[in-house]
């Protein structure tokens, strides 16, 4: 479904990816765990698109195409997802309004009608009812005076409804109580099937015990060091980033 | 007959103005004459040029000249219309019903003579009292200059009056050449525990339109006035709203302006618990200004203010807002807030908010913010990464930024919502 091949970044003369390579095959979770600065979130935002970085070599290849000439809304239409660390607050765009509207922007995209407001309105019930979400939640503004867990759980909210092929979740599980991350990874778990992949980035094994990825890649100064399966976060757990840096 | 014409036929003949008796003719065009028409030295004036204004040599519309009213204009419901300030009851939908009356001025006064001590007739009613203790009527200059050509209306709602449906005040104002001073001038009157809404509209073409519009808010009254500047072709507005508010009364205006305006407000708190709620958006593009002047002044006891705008700046453009809060000696316990936002979408557009506190009084609650901005680029890719186009993205904020404030009055919102939607047409997203 995606790979990245020798791909060199940079952020005016800093070198942020060096030489990277990673494929993550339809039905797979992959995990990327890293200390921080070593690159993560920034290959988040290079493979969807966000503008501000120098591609110096490579490519990423998304289900045969080379994305790299794609704007982020086209990427997105694609299939590309990326469930935010930092969940931007955008007062006067009610939740509801924003996710019709985006859902629509991508079904225009790839040649759809615009969604039924009864059925869109149904289906957010039935999916924000699961991941224990209140009413007025699609109705306030868009993470406008949601706590951080509401951020997480609405970014999650997203994902379910927008149905992407590739889901990134870029620390998913920062500042989130034990049961926000409980229905967060259980929302994931249900999610990933064989149809869709799942890029994983975290600090923590918690997030991972519920999700149990398939591959775990750990990332330092913006390349892949070691990868192993889900045991390598148990390893990680005890002995920490020294032993692979 | 071309402005400077006309000015010398009132000095120089006494029956020249004999339908408006009741005007102090001479000292009015002293005080223009002498004040002329205001210069960007004046504090009031500075964000606005006012070149134009004093260059090209304007002209009074003529009697029964002919204007090309737009169709829409004639459909528009319950609708108080003038054209080229003159109220035209044959276009107008509006019917006179009970408790309401809309009249022409000089008819009006025949009827109460006793109301003729409120009009604006002396340049030192709107004076700027500055702390120095002097006062400062260069600002008012275009009072006195709409006061002397105006053929305005009296709106007047009865006692205890509550108009449900929203009564459109629309004015057209429109020349076949860019050389027409239009005056309208309206006087509002809701008499006490009156209740009611008024949406007024402005359509200028080639010409400059100097509004002007006077409300008295009687006790326990409360008035909506909504304003909103629709199309601008080759014109400049400006416009004055003066309003005086008793005790228990409430004023709630709205307005959206547009390139090449200039408003200026002014609101009198004059008796106990009178209360002013005051918001607004100014919108310019291309190389235009549009700027607005609004002073509330707190001169009893207990009373409350409000103001809230949004300034939307793009390509050379420059909106700027002067918020002034005056609170008079003996208005203890008052409180004022002034607030303004401003989005500026290009590099060389500009935006200005200048927050005022006058405060002559111990006891009282004032606050003021202003803040500035640009389009956030984190927010655009983060609406990019769920889908939504970048140049969407980019007026889906924008209107979520005027939403804030344009969110009630069905009237203002649509048309405010159409205003915006044409600002897009004209200027292009930044890439």
């Amino acid at each position: 479904m995606l790979e990245i091949r020798n791909l060199s970044v940079s952020v005016g003369d800093t070198d942020i990816i060096n030489n990277l390579n990673l494929k993550i095959t339809k039905g797979k979770k992959v995990a990327i765990m890293g200390p921080n600065g070593s690159g993560k979130s920034t290959l988040s935002n290079i493979i969807s698109g966000k503008e501000g970085y120098i591609i110096k070599q490579g490519e990423i290849i998304f289900n045969d195409q080379n994305i790299l000439e794609l704007d982020p809304e086209e990427r997105a239409a694609n299939g590309i997802y990326l469930a935010f660390q930092y969940p931007v607050e955008i007062p006067g765009i009610a939740n509801s309004s924003f996710l019709r509207t985006a859902l629509n922007s991508i079904r225009k995209f790839n040649g759809q009608e615009a969604l039924d407001t009864r059925v869109f309105l149904d289906e957010c019930k039935l999916v924000s009812e699961k991941l224990g979400l209140e009413k007025s939640f699609l109705s306030r503004d868009l993470n406008a005076g949601f706590s951080g867990g509401e951020k997480k759980k609405n970014e999650i909210f997203h994902m379910l409804m927008m149905k992407p092929k590739l889901c990134i979740l870029d620390e998913i599980d920062s500042g989130l109580d034990i049961d926000s991350l409980k229905t967060i990874a259980e929302g994931v778990a249900q999610y990933s099937n064989t149809e869709n992949a799942m890029l994983i980035i975290t600090h923590y094994q918690r997030l991972l015990d519920y999700i149990k990825p398939d591959e775990v890649h750990i990332f330092k100064q913006g390349t892949i060091v070691k990868s192993g399966d889900y045991g390598l976060v148990h390893t990680l757990e005890k002995e920490g980033y020294k032993g692979f840096l | 007959m071309v402005l400077k014409e006309y000015i010398n036929n009132i000095k120089n003949d006494t029956s020249f103005l004999k339908n408006k008796a009741w005007i102090n003719s001479k000292e009015l065009v002293k005080h223009f004459e002498e004040k002329k028409i205001p210069s960007n030295a004046s504090e009031e004036w500075k964000n606005f040029r006012t070149n134009e204004l004093s260059e090209v040599s304007w002209k009074i519309p003529e009697l029964n000249e002919e204007t090309n009213v737009d169709q829409a204009v004639k459909k528009v419901k319950n609708s108080i219309v003038l054209i080229n300030g003159v109220f035209e009851s044959d276009i107008s939908t509006f019917k006179n019903q009970e408790g309401i009356n809309v009249i022409r001025t000089e008819t009006y006064l025949k009827q109460n003579p006793s109301f003729i001590k409120n009009l604006y007739n002396n340049p030192k009613k709107y004076a700027e009292n500055r702390l120095s203790g002097l006062y400062d009527d260069k600002p008012t200059s275009l009072l006195s200059l709409n006061t002397l050509l105006n053929k305005g209306i009296v709106v007047e709602l009865e006692a205890n009056k509550k108009i449900v449906e929203t009564i459109n005040i629309v004015n057209v104002s429109c020349s076949n050449k860019v050389d027409l001073l239009i005056n309208p001038y309206i006087i509002l009157i809701c008499n006490e525990g009156s209740e009611a809404n008024f949406h007024e509209v402005y359509f200028n073409k080639n010409c400059w339109t100097n509004a002007f519009l006077e409300a008295y808010i009687e006790p326990n009254a409360t008035l909506f006035f909504t304003r909103v500047q629709k199309s601008m072709q080759k014109s400049i507005k400006t416009a004055s709203f003066n309003c005086h508010v008793k005790k228990n009364a409430e004023l709630n205006l709205k307005v959206f302006n547009r390139e090449r305006s200039k408003e200026d407000i002014r609101i009198f708190l004059k008796e106990e618990n009178a209360c002013a709620n005051v918001s607004g958006i100014i919108v310019s593009s291309s190389k235009d200004e549009s700027d607005v002047f609004c002073k509330i002044v707190h001169e009893a006891k207990f009373t409350n203010s409000d103001q809230k705008w949004r300034l939307l700046s793009s390509e050379r453009a420059k909106t700027s807002i002067n918020g002034k809060i005056r609170v008079n000696k003996g208005a203890k316990k008052s409180n004022a807030s002034f607030s303004s936002k401003a989005l500026i979408l290009d590099d060389k557009a500009s935006s200005f908010s200048k927050p005022e506190l006058e405060i002559l009084e111990d006891d009282v609650k004032c606050k003021h913010g202003a803040a500035f901005g640009e389009i956030d680029k984190n927010i655009v890719f983060f609406m990019q990464s769920r889908g939504i186009k970048k140049e969407e993205a980019i007026i889906m904020l924008v209107y979520a930024f005027i939403n804030e404030i344009n969110n009630q009055d069905k009237y203002f919102k649509d048309d405010v919502l159409e205003e915006v939607e044409k600002f897009f047409e004209k200027v292009k997203v930044s890439e």
